[in-house]
């Protein structure tokens, strides 16, 4: 800016001028030129009215987010970030705001585990116990808008998975050479299906232990961001710990089973869209030893699985029923959202199986069937609808 | 790790201000929480504007401040954190705008749509400041970026020295830096004033 005005002020200079941004050395020969300078006059006023008009418009936007994080929350929220960014980025995908309906399904999970640590005695016994051992699957049908929102985004959730739950994977996943490889990784008789066309791909995840040790504390703090304060939490856990186990699955894929982006974004996949998934042409059957549950005995299982129940949406009296008509120690509830799934018992493989089908008329609908057979549990999941599940289910040789 | 969170909650720092870069050296840590503690709101109070949603404004708002910790520790930080931490907040929120628009098409389908179904409920002129608020950000979605930040922070408070840190230019080009982008602003504006019935 030249300190003398004798030239026309630049519009920039006016713009700063009318937000008072210039000095005071700068003020006074600028406003001196003005007073003689109807060009620039002009200018001004322009400036100003585009300046008011654009101010107009902004003025519009909310000025703040309805819906602010507490510093500190959000300072949790960044350090699993920097953990997890860390080690992997699609588990923080996971940990997104965004990925609603993810962290409810986490949260459930993590719940699910929480709740068995919970005792309606004190335990005494120092020995663990084997607590579960999948035998049956059940369904419960959860509508998601009944789930409590702030699953979703509660820090004292983020910050149990953190620092509670410890993950030991045996390895990483890999592909065997043979069927005979991946039978001697898993450990057994690994069954496949004759109905499907195509030579399957194998996947070998070795097992996986899961370590959580009860935070009375921070469960309470999940309770009470979740507004179910009335589930009762007793004493004497603190610092206990539960195991879940999986032994190593093997999984068999036939189809287009690889993800390819691309394609999918020609048939409508959104990847920014959680309400549009990609389906592929992709038929697998997982197969492993029924998961695990150990903690310490003493554990009142029936009170538990109705808490649970209550967490995701039933009533007490209706919990206590359901509860009621199940095992919970042979038993894996699984949660299903009522209008995205029906399911239904079928027989398959000579043994009681549940298919979850999504509703009728819908593109490209999938079906998922889960059985246990000889302390194996299976999944097959695929494209078609109940026959097609079927015909695979009881193929298997 | 459970040490290192609480730690970092219950003793909270004592300094303030953005001198972050001044005491990297001698307490990196205690720099990096205080900029935090004292950026947070502002920061995703911004976002928020530009991009609409409460969720993804904080979630950006977090990228933005996982990308300064990450200069933290590597030792890059130099002066004008502060300035560095609005620069990526406010990108990460325009590129996310305009990411958005090749949803557009359905979105106004269902703007309209929710227009219609709430009509009943929402005076009319809530519905006119909601469709204003789409047109202004529609707006700084198609102008340069820098314009976009420039207006974005001016017209969220920023004086033209913390404009300037923040787009990294002399604060004697801010003003008229501003001229420009309001030009730019008005322009594209008026287009699709003129491109509605």
């Amino acid at each position: 800016m030249k300190e003398l005005w004798n030239r026309h002020i630049s519009e920039g200079d006016l713009r700063a001028y009318a937000d008072h941004e210039l000095s005071e050395i700068q003020v006074k020969p600028l406003e001196a030129h003005l007073k003689t300078c109807p060009d620039c006059q002009h200018t001004l006023a322009a400036v100003s009215t585009r300046s008011s008009v654009v101010q107009g418009k902004f003025q519009t936007l909310p000025v703040s987010t309805p819906e602010l994080t507490p510093t500190w929350a959000a300072r949790a929220r960044l350090e699993n970030m920097i953990e997890r960014k860390e080690s992997t980025t699609v588990f923080n995908k996971i940990f997104s705001k965004r990925n609603r309906t993810a962290w409810a399904i986490l949260g459930i999970v993590a719940i699910a585990l929480s709740l068995l640590a919970f005792p309606g005695v004190r335990a005494i016994a120092s020995s663990f116990l084997g607590l579960f051992r999948v035998e049956e699957v059940a369904i419960v049908q959860v509508n998601p808008g009944d789930l409590p929102q702030q699953l979703g985004s509660s820090a004292q959730l983020e910050m149990m998975f953190t620092e509670d739950v410890q993950v030991e994977e045996e390895g990483e996943a890999f592909e065997p050479a043979s069927i005979e490889e991946a039978e001697s990784a898993a450990g057994f008789d690994i069954r496949l299906p004759g109905e499907v066309d195509g030579e399957p791909e194998l996947l070998v995840k070795p097992g996986t232990t899961v370590t959580f040790q009860v935070d009375v504390e921070r469960l309470r703090g999940i309770l009470r961001e979740i507004g179910r304060e009335d589930i009762e939490i007793p004493e004497g856990l603190d610092g206990e710990e539960v195991v879940f186990s999986a032994s190593t699955a093997v999984a068999a894929q036939y189809g287009d089973c690889e993800f390819d982006p691309g394609a999918a974004r020609e048939e409508g996949y959104d990847p920014d869209d959680v309400n549009t998934p990609y389906l592929p042409r992709c038929t697998s059957l997982i197969q492993m030893p029924s998961p695990t549950v150990e903690a310490k005995p003493g554990l009142d299982i029936n009170k538990i699985g109705e808490a649970f129940l209550q967490v995701v949406g039933m009533t007490p009296e209706e919990a206590a029923q359901f509860s009621q008509s199940i095992d919970w120690t042979t038993t894996l509830v699984l949660p299903l959202p009522a209008n995205e799934a029906t399911y239904t018992k079928v027989e398959v493989d000579g043994v009681d199986a549940t298919l979850i089908t999504e509703p009728k008329g819908q593109r490209n609908s999938q079906y998922m069937l889960i059985w246990v057979k000889d302390g194996i549990l299976y999944g097959l999941a695929g494209p078609g609808g109940m026959e097609t599940a079927l015909t695979i289910g009881n193929s298997l040789q | 790790m459970a040490v290192k969170i609480n730690h970092m909650i219950k003793q909270r720092p004592v300094k303030t201000g953005d001198k972050a870069g001044v005491d990297i050296q001698t307490d990196v840590a205690n720099a990096f929480e205080a900029l935090f503690r004292n950026h947070w709101n502002r920061v995703c109070n911004i976002v928020y504007r530009l991009v609409g949603d409460p969720d993804e404004a904080e979630d950006l708002a977090l990228e933005a401040f996982w990308r300064l910790y990450g200069r933290y520790r590597s030792g890059e930080i130099q002066e004008n954190t502060g300035g560095w931490l609005y620069r990526v907040a406010t990108n990460l929120g325009y590129n996310a705008l305009r990411a958005r628009k090749r949803r557009r098409a359905y979105e106004e389908e269902a703007a309209k749509e929710l227009i219609v179904s709430n009509a009943g409920e929402n005076t009319a002129a809530e519905v006119d400041s909601r469709e204003e608020q789409e047109r202004v950000r529609w707006v700084l979605g198609k102008i340069k970026p820098r314009s976009a930040q420039i207006l974005l922070l001016k017209y969220s408070g920023f004086s033209y020295s913390e404009i300037a840190s923040a787009v990294d230019v002399a604060p004697s080009s801010v003003g008229a830096l501003l001229v420009r982008a309001e030009k730019e602003f008005e322009k594209k504006y008026r287009e699709l004033e003129g491109r509605q019935p």
